[in-house]
């Protein structure tokens, strides 16, 4: 199917509002409305130091908070552009050794008590306690301790400067009421009642949990934010895309937060949905493994050698990949980062699409077609590698498929694997792959860089094509640990372009997220790192509401109302 | 009798111990484990998914393993579902009763309306009802139960948006319901699914009920009830259709699988929170103990069923005797 440009230009009808925070106020709307939200998956967990699922992340992110968000640039360097959330105000120490944080008083856990500096330091122990197992444990390494200044002042402190400092003490946990969670036990913290049946201090409170139907969020009228728009906000499962898509496309839900190609057609059908694009951290590439897999002590016999990635990235038609793939939909990737990234650098020097010098470099590198059967010999060994695939991807598949055909053009064989996904990240895990089609989402974070293309991460990280660079490691170092944002800037712009230049992988595509939704949804704050994390600030007009806009709170949150 | 079903509950037992370890065996050698399926994002540092990979035993070798899911189901527990983050028998509580509402009324009126369909085209054998029910019971029955149940979406939620896409109740209005209100809510979104899977075993029921009814119209006692002067009626219902049940009754026994299978797929696209989605989550997240319990489980559903349809067979048939 073709997506034409006018096609979508009709359909985006709210692409510029949706990134920036429209004030409902302004178009004399009062607060009200449900909004349901066709989701693929159930949650998994309600209880933030173990969500490792984008379902609970959601949930989570409107019943608790952080101390503070990035704005929509996701600036992590420094304090610029955040907005305080439980904190209503930061001071850093001289030495920038420790960052004191002011709560809200204004700040209410959803059962009453005041949210107190004690919840802060109580959920940094037990992010960071061996025996709750929480992902998100090591990234806070660089804190030393967290204290109790007064009841409203909880003070950060760190093991050494760094640029993200703020952004690891700010924005890394979301704050737990220690009243709550004080007398479980640890380890029982994943299986307690409060992970299904949570208690925040965000802007919409726990109403229920049917396991894989729906779960169910009312406004926390007494947010001390200010009461979101919206009245409720229930999540409803379907894990079958084209059954979500058709409970749009009948009214029965308001948003699907993803839309195939195939899909803008049927859309033009419905005046009363709308496509709304928000940025996205999402970013494809066929990644070279550079060890031999089956001793990798060894190069790869293909991929080991820098001159025969680079000929392999020049025998690929990007441009036109994309565009057979995504059409209009996605847009040529420039490296492990997308445009929302702080730091994206669109000037990075780009290997070309050559299919000559492609060749040249490969008879340069000695892979020459010395018996004239179409495909290139060194040393009696073919040049053929094989290509795993998840199943589970169509874009990926295809444009597998069609690099298949490029890689023939300059007398490469590449075959295609399809593995379901968890044996395709089982093989990358353990390295035992030529070369793999992946999609990553960049957390936001650009030091996290390091977990996927440094040498250490070789052996303790996620760097699964072991890609070995000193100049890259010392870049990267350089760039985390400038305090300046610009400074940090100009190092991950030479490493960004070191990783161009050497090839450990082809940058292929950074595909346009759109949600559907229904015309009446007013969307705000779509940001990058979730289009959901700003939901309080969306709003649907008294005048466009429909029946089911109109159930109004429980009587217990009118009351209070 | 006792003898019977002890024995028969014995040979269920084995039955299900071998299932679940070759289920047990096989999970193992694929590729992947909890931890790494569930722990996709790369950047998760290895020593969380070490610490999860060591808390959940699986670091040991399998053997050891093995020992501890079997004393796990001895227990009744069958273990920590990971990806759930609770353990496997609260997860199956949720969902098993959902498969056994969706699948109980699907047997109930896929064999009650594919008895009635085969005796009415018995009785009109080569008419044109004969003629139209022998199509439509094949084209039911050689459709593939996950494009029946994209049809069946399609044309009564989208289309004639006579009942809902999916799910099990309103997700809006059933707080706010009575109970005879939320009863027939919870009805109305059962009617899609139950309809979809119950189509698929309709069309076997009439076809096997008509060929045995046809079987039995021919036999000696049939001949003789009609002899006796008894009206058609009665001949058919009270004399022919309890002979003519066996094979019926045999197909209940192999419904019992088929619709577990079949549930897969139409609990997929109704999105209905049963075993069949939970079966397809935790083979994607290679959720060894969940998945283990969920063959368990069919295991002894497809035991129990046979066991029911030997005692209907019984009863049907005075030869056969429980010995």
């Amino acid at each position: 199917m073709r997506v034409s440009a006018p096609l979508i230009l009709t359909l985006v009808a709210a692409v510029a509002t949706a990134c920036r925070k429209d004030a409902p106020s302004a178009r004399g709307t009062a607060d009200g409305g449900t909004l349901i939200i066709s989701s693929g998956s159930d949650a998994t967990i309600l209880f933030p130091p173990l969500t490792i699922n984008v379902t609970s992340a959601q949930v989570e992110a409107q019943i608790f908070e952080h101390l503070a968000d990035p704005g929509p640039e996701l600036n992590m360097i420094g304090d610029a552009g955040w907005e305080g959330r439980l904190a209503r105000s930061w001071s850093w120490s001289p030495d920038s050794l420790s960052i004191a944080f002011r709560i809200d008083s204004m700040a209410r856990w959803q059962d009453g008590p005041p949210v107190r500096a004690a919840d802060v330091a109580f959920t940094y122990d037990v992010y960071t306690d061996s025996a709750v197992g929480s992902p998100v444990a090591p990234l806070l390494e660089e804190i030393d301790s967290v204290t109790v200044r007064d009841s409203l002042t909880a003070v950060f402190w760190f093991s050494r400067r760094s640029p993200e400092q703020f952004a690891t003490a700010a924005f890394q946990m979301r704050i737990l009421p220690e009243h709550l969670l004080s007398s479980v036990d640890r380890k029982g913290l994943a299986s307690s009642g409060f992970a299904r049946d949570p208690v925040g201090s965000g802007p919409f409170r726990f109403v229920r949990w049917v396991p894989r139907q729906v779960i169910e969020l009312e406004a926390n009228t007494k947010y001390h934010l200010g009461r979101p728009h919206l009245d409720r906000v229930i999540w409803s499962i379907a894990p079958d895309y084209n059954a979500a898509f058709m409970r749009l496309l009948s009214g029965d839900a308001d948003i699907l937060e993803y839309m195939r190609p195939g899909d803008f057609e049927p859309l033009t059908k419905h005046p009363e949905l709308k496509a709304v694009r928000y940025p996205s951290l999402i970013y494809g590439f066929l990644l070279f493994n550079e060890r031999d897999p089956k001793n990798p002590k060894l190069p790869h016999p293909i991929f080991g050698d820098r001159n025969v990635r680079r000929a392999l990235t020049m025998a690929i038609d990007r441009v036109q990949l994309v565009r057979s793939v995504y059409d209009t939909l996605a847009v040529p990737a420039v490296g492990p980062f997308t445009e929302a990234l702080s730091t994206y650098d669109s000037t990075i020097r780009q290997i070309p699409y050559d299919p000559d010098s492609a060749a040249a470099l490969l008879d340069a590198a000695g892979w020459r077609d010395a018996n004239g059967d179409g495909w290139r010999e060194k040393g009696g060994q073919q040049l053929r590698f094989t290509i795993i695939v998840p199943s589970s991807s169509t874009p990926r598949t295809r444009a597998a498929v069609i690099m298949q055909e490029m890689f023939r053009k300059v007398g490469v064989r590449a075959e295609i694997e399809q593995l379901d996904p968890p044996t395709h990240g089982s093989r990358q895990e353990s390295k035992r792959f030529d070369a793999s089609m992946n999609a990553m989402s960049s957390d936001g974070v650009p030091s996290t860089i390091r977990q996927l293309w440094s040498r250490a991460a070789v052996k303790e990280g996620s760097n699964y094509g072991s890609y070995e660079s000193a100049r890259f490691d010392a870049l990267v170092d350089s760039a985390a640990s400038q305090m300046d944002p610009d400074g940090a800037a100009a190092y991950y712009r030479q490493a960004y372009q070191l990783l161009a230049d050497d090839a450990p992988a082809i940058w292929l595509f950074e595909p346009l997220s759109y949600a559907a939704m229904q015309q009446r949804i007013h969307p705000s704050g779509m940001q990058a790192n979730g289009w959901w994390l700003n939901l309080r600030d969306w709003y649907i007009p008294r005048e466009e509401r429909i029946a089911r806009d109109r159930v109004g709170l429980s009587r217990e949150l009118a009351a209070d109302e | 009798m006792i003898v019977l079903l002890l024995r028969r509950v014995a040979q269920g037992v084995v039955i299900v111990w071998l299932v679940a370890t070759l289920t047990f065996l096989l999970l193992h050698a694929a590729p992947g484990d909890p931890v790494s399926a569930t722990l996709t994002d790369p950047l998760t540092p290895p020593a969380v998914r070490e610490y999860w990979v060591h808390r959940l035993g699986l670091d040991l070798p399998l053997h050891q393993q093995y020992v501890h899911y079997l004393a796990s189901v001895a227990g009744g527990g069958f273990g920590f579902s990971f990806p759930h983050h609770q353990p496997v028998s609260a997860v199956l509580a949720e969902a098993l009763p959902n498969t056994l509402l969706l699948m109980g009324v699907a047997i109930a009126v896929a064999f009650s309306a594919g008895i009635v369909i085969g005796v009415v085209q018995a009785r009109r054998k080569g008419k044109p009802v004969d003629w139209g029910l022998s199509v439509g019971s094949l084209f039911f029955y050689s459709m593939p139960d996950f494009w029946l149940a994209l049809m069946m979406l399609l044309v009564f939620a989208y289309w004639l948006r006579l009942f809902p896409a999916s799910g099990m109740f309103d997700p809006v209005m059933y707080g706010s319901m009575g109970p005879w209100a939320r009863a027939g809510d919870r009805l109305w979104h059962l009617v899609l699914p139950a309809a979809t899977l119950a189509l698929l075993v309709t069309a076997a029921v009439a076809r096997f009920q008509r060929s045995a009814l046809l079987e039995v119209a021919r036999a000696d006692f049939t001949r003789t009830a009609r002899a006796k002067g008894l009206d058609e009626r009665s001949v058919v219902w009270r004399h022919s259709l309890r002979n003519a049940l066996l094979p019926v009754i045999t197909l209940l026994g192999l419904a019992l699988p088929a619709l577990l299978g079949g549930s897969v797929f139409v609990e997929s696209v109704f999105s209905w929170p049963g075993m069949g989605t939970l079966t397809v989550n935790a083979i994607s997240t290679r959720d060894y103990p969940l998945l283990t319990a969920v063959v368990i489980v069919t295991s002894v559903l497809v035991v129990l069923g046979n066991l029911i349809a030997d005692f209907l067979y019984a009863w049907a048939d005075p030869r056969v005797r429980l010995e």
